[in-house]
């Protein structure tokens, strides 16, 4: 009942107008970026990190959360429309979707990625809800050694589930921790890795970061690409809707593929991709109709589409809860709470009630508004994949860099950025994930203060932060999964070499 | 080839960073101290980009070849790079005309009428977007 009458307080602050528009302003530049080539979900958030300066608190948390949830449903549109996946969370919706609108089907689909998305996102919003200040409650009583446990098992899931090759992301996982290191120490207060350069005491700005790998490097990757002509599948007002076989076969999957989504999205990394493909095989798998998956089978929409949005809603838990984003989005969320002096954790649900609850509360309303404004708008938007990149790719290039130069107001940075740029670029076409660097960075301090605190506490006995329930049973599973990835790593290694086939990817 | 580089460039990153944590206080297990945690990952760092680089370097397996435009990239980045120095000298407005013109010729925006008017729209209006209406200070 308390929780009823604080997200109700929490309506009462998303409907306030500033925050309204927020929201609606946030979903439509989501569902663009979504749609848009070169610009990201990552990078559009980073991108706007420095021009919410202005903006209240919960506002710009608003505009964040809603570009994050809006891209989910953006990269629908291209996935169905023209068979480009606007987001890696969208590519298995190209399989059935883009199927469907070669038959004329493309409206419905369209309708039924929307409705799914809207019902997915609100079955993993009713689960945040309860889930988010319960886990707040018992973070209360969490120490040093139970933060660094949860992150050092986030980074490892992380490098399992990243990229092709574990060995890749869990060097890049290294190389984030030891970007995070760079400038003044927080517990001792010396310099570090600064190399007497001054704007390195204050550290590498992480928002910097992400515009480099995210968005210099995408646009980088976007401009080299040789130029296709887009086939657009057309969708007349009139096709929008689906008709009563589609939506009684749709009811279903859609249900577990929120479901589906809002558990993955629990699990750190990339989350919301990882949800599409376990939500597409099951349906696959529960279907009457195996034979026409991949032919333009609606659950084979429903299901992905449902996912990723149930995923994004699951994602806020640990970040709100805990302040341990496990996500790239989450982590530039997470940069948003703290350019306006809030640290998301435990406290933030009792220190900043109209925070917390209005940011939930404005996902509710964000996904009314997503279903509002994309299916009458859905023509709109798809004509936006005319947009000719050679105009597009030099603005989005100039408003990233005056966005990085307005973090710190530093030419520095603007180096930086290039350089990240330039190793994003490269790190995309040799297998090297961009994520686990990204929350290395992110995680890499909590880490450290986790350890340094709690062998501290514990008289320098390591072995004793095995012996708290808590972190010990999540040291104890971090132990294991890397066990389980020598193992494998060994095994795959012996049989290639049996079989005299080339390497595996390690 | 580019494989090759960027995983040697991994390992030197890891190898500098090793190298220069050991010039920080590593205190003990019951005091860390500032040079503990870059101990600890730089060890492994280096141990992971060293397996990685000879793997690398001895596997038979390549990765799908891409075709990359180096002229378009490289004249893309100098584009970039120009930016970033003129911009102190010559201003936001003047710096960001020119290298947005420049940019539009790299990406082959045909004609000149389009390229000069659009660096020109953007030029100011993103001078007046976050000067004057969002308060960030441009050189």
């Amino acid at each position: 009942m308390d929780t009823l009458a604080l997200l109700l307080h929490g309506f009462s602050v998303s409907l306030l107008p500033a925050n309204l528009l927020a929201s609606t302003v946030g979903v439509i530049i989501g569902t663009l970026t979504g749609i848009l080539p070169g610009l990201g979900v990552t990078g559009a958030i980073a991108l706007l990190l420095p021009i919410s300066f202005g903006m209240d608190a919960v506002t710009a948390l608003i505009l964040f959360s809603g570009i994050y949830y809006g891209a989910m449903y953006g990269g629908s549109i291209t996935s169905i429309l023209v068979n480009v996946p606007g987001e890696a969370a969208s590519v298995v919706t190209c399989i059935d979707g883009y199927a469907m609108a070669k038959k004329g089907r493309g409206g419905a689909a369209l309708a039924i990625a929307a409705i799914g998305s809207f019902v997915a996102g609100t079955i993993g919003l009713i689960g945040l809800t309860l889930f988010a200040p319960a886990l707040s409650t018992a973070a209360l009583s969490f120490g040093p050694p139970e933060y660094f446990a949860v992150a050092f098992l986030g980074l490892i899931i992380l490098t399992n589930l990243s990229g092709k090759s574990p060995l890749k992301s869990a060097l890049m996982v290294l190389i984030g921790i030891m970007l995070g290191t760079i400038g003044l120490d927080p517990l001792a207060g010396v310099d570090r890795f600064t190399f007497r350069i001054d704007e390195l005491s204050r550290g590498i700005d992480f928002a910097v970061v992400a515009m480099g790998i995210f968005g210099v490097g995408e646009v980088l990757s976007t401009i080299i690409e040789p130029e296709s002509k887009t086939v657009l599948q057309k969708v007349r007002f009139r096709e929008l809707y689906p008709n009563k076989q589609e939506i009684r076969r749709s009811v279903a999957p859609i249900i577990r593929g929120g479901l589906i989504g809002f558990l993955t999205g629990l699990i750190p990394g990339p989350s919301a991709t990882l949800s599409t493909f376990l939500a597409y095989t099951a349906e696959k798998r529960l279907s009457k109709h195996p034979e026409e998956f991949g032919h333009g089978a609606i659950e084979g929409v429903a299901g992905p589409e449902s996912a990723n949005n149930g995923a994004s809603s699951a994602t806020m838990i640990p970040l709100l809860a805990l302040g341990l984003p496990f996500a790239p989005p989450s982590a530039l969320l997470l940069s948003g709470f703290i350019i306006h002096g809030i640290t998301p954790g435990p406290a933030l649900m009792t220190q900043h009630p109209d925070l917390f609850w209005g940011l939930i509360a404005s996902m509710y309303i964000g996904n009314v508004l997503l279903l509002i404004i994309n299916l009458p708008l859905v023509g709109v938007f798809a004509s936006l994949l005319k947009t000719p990149i050679n105009i597009l790719m030099p603005i989005v290039i100039i408003v990233t860099l005056t966005g990085a130069f307005a973090v710190n107001n530093s030419m520095f940075d603007l180096g930086l950025l290039l350089v990240f740029g330039v190793l994003g670029f490269f790190m995309k076409y040799t297998g090297f994930d961009l994520a686990p660097l990204a929350i290395g960075i992110v995680l890499g301090p909590t880490l450290e203060k986790g350890l340094i605190q709690g062998l501290i506490i514990e008289n320098g006995k390591i072995g004793s932060l095995f012996t708290r329930p808590l972190s010990g049973t999540l040291l104890v599973i971090s132990m294991l999964l890397i066990l389980f990835m020598v193992i494998k790593f060994i095994i795959i290694k012996i049989k290639s070499m049996k079989e005299g086939e080339s390497q595996p990817e390690i | 080839m580019v494989e090759k580089i960027l995983t040697g460039f991994f390992l030197l990153v890891s190898v500098v960073y090793l190298l220069t944590s050991r010039g920080m206080a590593f205190g003990s297990m019951n005091s860390p101290k500032s040079g503990f945690l870059p101990a600890v990952v730089g060890v492994a760092a280096t141990i992971l980009a060293l397996i990685l680089f000879i793997s690398v370097m001895v596997k038979g397996k390549k990765l799908e070849k891409i075709e990359i435009n180096w002229e378009k990239l490289v004249m893309f980045l100098g584009g970039i790079l120009a930016y970033i120095i003129f911009l102190n000298i010559i201003g936001y407005r003047m710096a960001t005309f020119i290298v947005m013109f420049i940019l539009l010729k790299v990406t082959k925006t045909k004609g000149w009428i389009i390229p000069l008017l659009v660096s020109a729209g953007v030029s100011f209006g993103f001078y007046y977007l976050f000067q004057v209406l969002l308060g960030v200070r441009l050189p």
